[in-house]
């Protein structure tokens, strides 16, 4: 028996809890979810608090569908896209754009520290970063999706209800697109 | 090569292992004696490989808490604002009403304040809890397993 929030006081404030009988399993796979699913709204929304309900929302979604969707490798598919839908409706909400989201401001993670090789790689993530934040949003999306989330082609199919050859002639647009902008900046050819 | 632009098509599911075999082994052949699609996917590689490695947004504890529920926290809230917003037009339509027409009835008067007390408190309370049980330092403190 695992209570997975405390009963009682919460139930005092409104906030109906519940307790579930589940295993270490399912609190790491939730913990994954929560992880994945956050950094995935942040991409959509660029707010942290927006993007923490979305993940919420999702995630009850997914807890009262568990039975259906049990717990096969998929259903990250489904968690994102009931995450993505709910992260659609807060952005049709609100008018303006989502901002710069991965990395607004400070160099990405995982530098290589004081070395020439790390800055050069610093000053190229930068400039990736700034070229996919100006992208067309499903060419942005999609990249995302693919390179950052590591979701399969089906995956994404699921996640955007669109067709698996649709997933791949989209992907290829995006990177050539991505390539020509960031022509100068890959020095595979020097 | 006459079928590069066939190829480079392909380069990105070819990246990705979404090819069959037959389509990768082709791409494989044709890479092999083409600099150009050689050096497409090099560059192709490289933007994969940089978007992999963006930096990653984490949520802070307020925001990991509130995903740490499994029930719809926004519908207590909901509840809390719809409650206190109600109570406010009450108070402000009795305002209007009193003004108009100079006649008071207590009861009214309470109940409408009740109205409004209650729904701030509500939300007031939903608030401190979320904020409580972030500030306890480990994550699956509430899991007994
Ligand atoms: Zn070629």
């Amino acid at each position: 028996m695992v209570r997975l929030y405390p009963t009682g006081v919460g139930a005092a404030a409104g906030v109906l809890t519940y307790e579930v009988d589940t295993d270490r399993e399912l609190v790491a796979l939730m913990d994954d979810y929560r992880r994945r699913g956050f950094v995935f709204a942040m991409h959509m929304l660029g707010n942290a608090d927006d993007a923490a309900d979305a993940v919420q929302d999702g995630l009850c979604a997914w807890w009262s569908q568990r039975g259906r969707v049990g717990q096969s490798p998929d259903s990250i598919a489904w968690f994102f896209r009931v995450v993505r839908n709910r992260c659609v409706d807060q952005l049709r909400k609100r008018s303006h754009r989502r901002h710069e989201v991965l990395s607004p401001e400070g160099p990405p993670d995982r530098r290589d520290p004081a070395s020439a090789a790390g800055d050069e790689r610093d000053e190229f993530l930068a400039r990736l970063q700034n070229e996919l934040d100006r992208m067309d949003e499903p060419l942005r999306e999609i990249l995302l999706l693919r390179d950052f989330h590591d979701l399969t082609y089906a995956d994404i199919a699921e996640v955007l209800s669109i067709r698996v050859g649709t997933v791949m002639s989209r992907l290829h647009r995006a990177r050539s697109k991505l390539r020509e902008r960031m022509k100068g900046n890959l020095c595979a050819d020097e | 090569m006459n079928d590069c632009s066939h190829i480079e098509e392909s380069l990105s599911a070819y990246l990705d292992g979404e090819l069959t075999q037959q389509d990768r082994q082709r791409v494989e052949l044709h890479a092999d004696q083409c600099d150009r699609c050689t050096q497409a996917l090099a560059e192709l590689t490289r933007i994969r490989e940089g978007i992999s490695q963006l930096r990653q947004p984490e949520p802070n504890e307020i925001q990991w808490s509130r995903m740490m529920r499994l029930t719809a926290t926004k519908t207590s809230r909901g509840v809390g604002w719809i409650a206190g917003i109600a109570g406010g037009v009450v108070l402000a339509g009795y305002a209007v009403y009193e003004f108009a027409t100079d006649e008071t009835t207590d009861a009214f008067f309470k109940v409408a304040t009740a109205a409004l007390a209650g729904g701030v408190l509500l939300l007031l309370f939903s608030v401190l809890m979320e904020r409580l049980h972030a500030r306890k330092s480990d994550r699956y403190k509430d899991v007994e397993l």
